[in-house]
């Protein structure tokens, strides 16, 4: 399976709501049109029956009982498509010369729309300005889904084009990397598929399991390390992780390696001892190089979904991050924090993670990834 | 229905909007816009939620000014679990982070709905005269 087909399959949950909150929105103002011949623009389904949506209110105290109708923004009456395109392209060709829905894009649908990317976890502002740019032209327009989905696509794909870049690679030798993150993000697997993936590349790399309080931790790196024939440098279960790092560091430099990976520990509970490990690691790097660490990655968990911008916040604080991986786009994670942090931080975004296989790493691609998000056949 | 113990928990992230709403579907209550959801968990000052595998099954969170008010409010549990056993263990860790987070002089109320007044009284809450405004 492809990555795109892969990484569409697990934001399926998020995507297919997407496109089918899209499909409600049109078609709840909506009026279908023959479709003057059978171009490029697929046909939507007409609505069965057209819901006049309640004015939004917010409830009056959160521990109310139920009452009011069913939210009818996000139906779950319409069978989820294959998560594959050709459940679209299914579509597309299945239904040519079908009439398309249409509605005009007027305020009510921006603020339906604009609810529809908060729901995906796209953040209040980032979903604020993404509908802002999505009426520019298009205002008072009458608009299919899949121009829509088609306009958001390559909206998305704006915002993430500038902070898809791979891991620089330097001519520096040893070219140290620092993966930082709070425990649970998946660091340790992070550092274990990019080495694999770099030693599968001809270049040589060490890593230092620098999270020396979590046995666990050293462990599964010595396991990863194993597997891609990577040496892993250890130390004792509470030993000096600075300690450490100058010792992979000559090691790496002693082995002629490319790529030196360390771990870090990933404990916010105490935000000064962290704050001095890391620093302490990179001083004693810059005993040996001073322009080391050559990248700071930050690695982010994608379920915990708006949490993962404070703690862009909180690493920027403790350590001079220089790019993300964001890891677990799967499960229940949404994908829109990812747009959420390309707006709002601008970091450059190395690699998504969508499993626990080596290659379910994998460079970001923006276009590839807002039509995962979006729905949108590929 | 499931055990507690069986759950991931987690303090301190809110959820995803869509999951949120998901649950709140799932409970049966009002529907919310995902841009008052969205001010709402980020407003909170703290947050349990339990999942089971990859589905979000209950949520608590508190709200307030962190010395004088704070308010248990959205304890929500999704009908296939055990509210008396999940929405007590998510009461608990809320009681918990509040008894090691706020000071003492921070009262901790809630508004109970029909029927959960058991629940809260097992936690250590009594009933006080409170009004509220239905908002149209």
């Amino acid at each position: 399976m492809s990555f795109f087909n892969k990484l569409k399959s697990k934001l399926f949950k998020s995507s297919s709501k997407l496109e089918e909150g899209l499909d409600a929105i049109v078609e709840e103002g909506g009026a279908a049109e023959p479709q003057p011949d059978p171009g490029p623009a697929p046909a939507s389904e007409p609505a069965p029956e057209t819901v006049r949506e309640e004015p939004v209110r917010e409830e009056p105290a959160p521990d109310t009982p139920p009452v009011g109708p069913k939210p009818v923004e996000i139906p779950e009456t319409q069978a989820e498509p294959a998560p594959s395109s050709g459940g679209m392209l299914g579509r597309l060709f299945g239904r040519q010369g079908a009439d398309v829905v249409r509605r005009p894009l007027d305020d009510d649908m921006l603020e339906s729309l604009e609810d529809l990317l908060i729901t995906a976890d796209m953040g209040v502002d980032t979903s604020a300005r993404v509908t802002a740019n999505l009426a520019e032209g298009r205002y008072g327009k009458r608009v299919s889904t899949e121009e829509i989905k088609a306009a958001l696509a390559q909206e998305i794909a704006r915002i993430m084009e500038p902070v898809a870049k791979p891991l620089p690679l330097y001519p520096k030798k040893p070219q140290v990397v620092l993966v930082v993150g709070v425990n649970g993000s998946g660091k340790t697997t992070t550092i274990g598929k990019l080495s694999s993936q770099f030693n599968a590349a001809g270049k040589k790399v060490v890593i230092a399991a620098g999270d020396t309080f979590r046995a666990a931790a050293v462990e599964q790196l010595q396991v990863w390390g194993d597997r891609a024939g990577v040496p892993v440098m250890t130390a004792p279960q509470g030993s000096d992780p600075a300690s450490l790092a100058f010792e992979a560091h000559k090691k790496a430099e002693a082995d002629g390696a490319d790529l030196l990976m360390i771990d870090t520990a990933g404990r916010l509970q105490n935000r000064a001892d962290l704050m001095e490990e890391l620093a302490k690691i990179v001083r004693v790097l810059r005993k040996r190089d001073e322009t080391a660490p050559h990248n700071t990655v930050l690695v982010l968990d994608a379920t915990t979904g708006q949490n993962a911008l404070s703690q862009v916040e909180t690493f920027q604080k403790l350590a001079d991050v220089s790019g993300l991986v964001m890891t677990k786009l799967d499960g229940t994670a949404r994908g829109g924090v990812l747009v959420a942090l390309a707006d709002k931080f601008g970091l450059p975004i190395h690699a998504i993670g969508v499993g626990e296989q080596i290659d379910d790493l994998a460079p970001f691609d923006p276009e590839e990834f807002a039509a995962a998000l979006t729905g949108l056949a590929r | 229905m499931s055990a507690a113990s069986a759950l991931t928990w987690k303090e301190g992230d809110p959820p995803i909007v869509g999951e949120y709403l998901e649950l709140r579907e799932a409970a049966g209550y009002g529907r919310a816009s995902a841009g008052s959801v969205a001010k709402a968990l980020s407003g909170s000052i703290h947050c349990v939620t339990a999942k089971d595998g990859a589905r979000l099954i209950a949520i608590g969170r508190v709200v307030g000014d962190w010395g004088l008010r704070a308010s248990i409010v959205d304890l929500t549990v999704h009908p296939d679990f055990n509210l008396d056993v999940v929405g007590k263990e998510a009461l608990d860790r809320l009681l918990h982070w509040c008894d090691e987070t706020l000071p003492r002089s921070c009262a901790v109320e809630l508004l109970p709905e029909p029927g959960r007044f058991s629940l809260y009284r097992s936690a250590g809450f009594e009933i006080t005269t409170g009004m509220r405004l239905i908002r149209p």
